[in-house]
């Protein structure tokens, strides 16, 4: 088992090397867009908003799991994959203003999708604020978590309810689901995409959980190791 | 001749991200592999104790 | 308030209990604040300074509609931010929190806070939203609308905001900044939808009409989320 996963990990670098290169030279340019070249964009955005939602709801389910059991391991993860997930949401943002630019001109034109990706990076940026604010570990765990709980009841609303209550947006509708809604390559790049980026996400997340269970490991034996070798100093001066 | 010139603009806009992902690529399997013997050292150390 | 002596209770008495508990946190927090009216006196100077400043830079021009509604959310929200967190910022700085957990049950803390937030949001509106209509007249006047977006608009506003400030009132400094870091984002879909709704209410153009409507409906369903979710995880918050 763990041979196979050694063995994904080194395949990964040919196959998200072999989506970055077909992204950028085997794809055609896109018909109907002011630049067809960038456009090619949206095989990287669309994989970048798809990964950022799965580490949202990742950190949810750490989050729900450090309010149901307390262990401080599942609140590193919460945080772990909060991070990420925001690192995703800022790179969906700035991949959909270049997107933006090669179909209607501007990077940035407020339109509804725009604004509500910019009250999301917001909202994850005061989680940051949140937890910094707190002294004590378990105060940060517990009121972390029940943020990302109380907040992320936004993330669908903001991402997929609000553009989609109206048509006055110009962000691209139904490409995905639809037959004729994507080039066949552009599909083939795009959920390649999909696939290495949830890949590469999945191999940092359980790289960040590692460093941070490690870390507290180190931190709770330092602490009974200073509490052992103070107890001895005591024992030796009594003596 | 519209493919080569299209092409030559694109392929170091393309170099970028490709050598962006090596060295990140590069780093997580350098920390994969400390990660592992740390958390080797770790579990000997665990079981080792207790001998005091 | 008589604490559980471990008999069996029926929900029926349950709810009895914690809605009587609510009850008496908010005529509590009301009592103080009338011996002192400090969040009524901060929030109504806010109010009236912004309202009279704004007049008094923008009242030679002519605005559309859009400028005015956005204007008196802006007002309307800054004014009551500086007020909202109180209710638990109080309870921690002089100390009666712990007393608070106590006797109360979790959910009543929120709901009484909640109702003393209510009261004050809707202080700030009866104060702020007649002078500004005098100052910078909007073009035509639908009161049903305009009321209704005020009392969805605000009881959404309390209801996150009440939540958000139990959430930073452990804070070790800096909670006012904070409040304001936090609740914002949160506070932005209910912003963006009453303003829009508010166009409605101040022209005359039929589709700006429909979209108020509709607007009601998520300012409503903005406000039943935001309290749910706020029911659910305040006993986490508040017992930790």
């Amino acid at each position: 088992m763990y041979g196979v996963i050694k063995l994904l990990k080194l395949l990964l670098l040919p196959f998200v090397s072999a989506t970055i290169v077909g992204g950028f030279l085997w794809l055609p340019p896109a018909l109907n867009f002011r630049s067809p070249d960038l456009a090619r964009i949206v095989v990287f955005h669309v994989p970048c908003s798809i990964v950022a939602m799965i580490a949202s709801a990742v950190a949810t389910w750490h989050a729900i799991r450090y309010l149901w059991k307390r262990s401080l391991i599942d609140d590193i993860k919460a945080q772990g994959s909060f991070t990420f997930a925001l690192l995703l949401w800022v790179l969906t943002t700035v991949t959909g203003a270049v997107f933006a630019r090669s179909q209607w001109g501007a990077y940035w034109s407020w339109d509804i999708k725009q604004a509500a990706i910019l009250i999301l990076l917001m909202i994850f940026a005061a989680y940051f604020a949140l937890r910094a604010a707190m002294d004590d570990e378990r105060k940060r765990a517990t009121l972390g978590s029940v943020y990302i709980l109380f907040a992320l009841i936004a993330v669908p609303y903001l991402t997929l309810a609000l553009p989609n209550s109206t048509n006055d947006t110009l962000h691209p509708k139904g490409t995905l689901t639809t037959k004729e809604g994507l080039d066949p390559r552009y599909a083939i790049v795009l959920w390649a995409g999909v696939v290495a980026l949830t890949a590469v996400y999945a191999w940092a997340a359980s790289l960040s959980g590692s460093i941070g269970a490690l870390e507290f490991a180190r931190r709770q034996r330092m602490g009974s190791i200073m509490a052992q070798s103070s107890t001895v100093t005591i024992v030796e001066k009594v003596h | 001749m519209h493919l080569l010139g299209r092409m030559s603009a694109l392929v170091p806009l393309m170099i970028v991200p490709l050598l962006v992902w090596g060295a990140v690529w590069f780093y997580m399997w350098n920390l994969d592999g400390r990660v592992k013997r740390l958390e080797e050292q770790n579990r000997l150390d665990e079981s080792g104790e207790g001998r005091d | 308030m008589k604490p559980n002596a471990g008999v069996q209770k029926s929900f029926g008495s349950d709810l009895k209990h914690g809605l009587h508990s609510a009850g008496l946190i908010f005529k509590k927090d009301l009592q103080v604040e009338f011996r002192t009216r400090y969040a009524l006196g901060s929030v109504s100077l806010f109010s009236l300074t912004t309202v009279v400043a704004v007049s008094g830079a923008l009242s030679s021009q002519n605005l559309h509609s859009d400028v005015k509604a956005a204007l008196l959310w802006v007002v309307l929200l800054f004014a009551a931010m500086s007020g909202l967190a109180r209710v638990f910022v109080r309870e921690v700085e002089s100390g009666t929190s712990d007393a608070l957990k106590l006797y109360a049950p979790a959910a009543s803390v929120y709901a009484g806070k909640l109702l003393f937030n209510l009261a004050l949001v809707a202080a700030v509106e009866l104060i702020t939203v007649p002078l500004y209509l005098i100052v910078l007249p909007p073009q035509v006047i639908h009161p049903g609308l305009l009321i209704a977006v005020l009392a969805l608009g605000g009881l959404g506003l309390s209801s996150a905001a009440t939540f958000v400030a139990a959430l930073i009132a452990q804070a070790k400094s800096g909670k006012s900044a904070l409040f304001f870091t936090v609740a914002f984002p949160v506070l932005m879909p209910l912003l963006l939808v009453a303003v829009k709704s508010t166009v409605g209410a101040f022209d005359l153009v039929p589709t700006h009409e429909s979209q108020a409507v509709s607007g009601m409906y998520v300012l409503a369903c903005y406000s039943v989320v935001t309290t749910t979710a706020a029911l659910l995880l305040f006993e986490y918050v508040w017992r930790d």
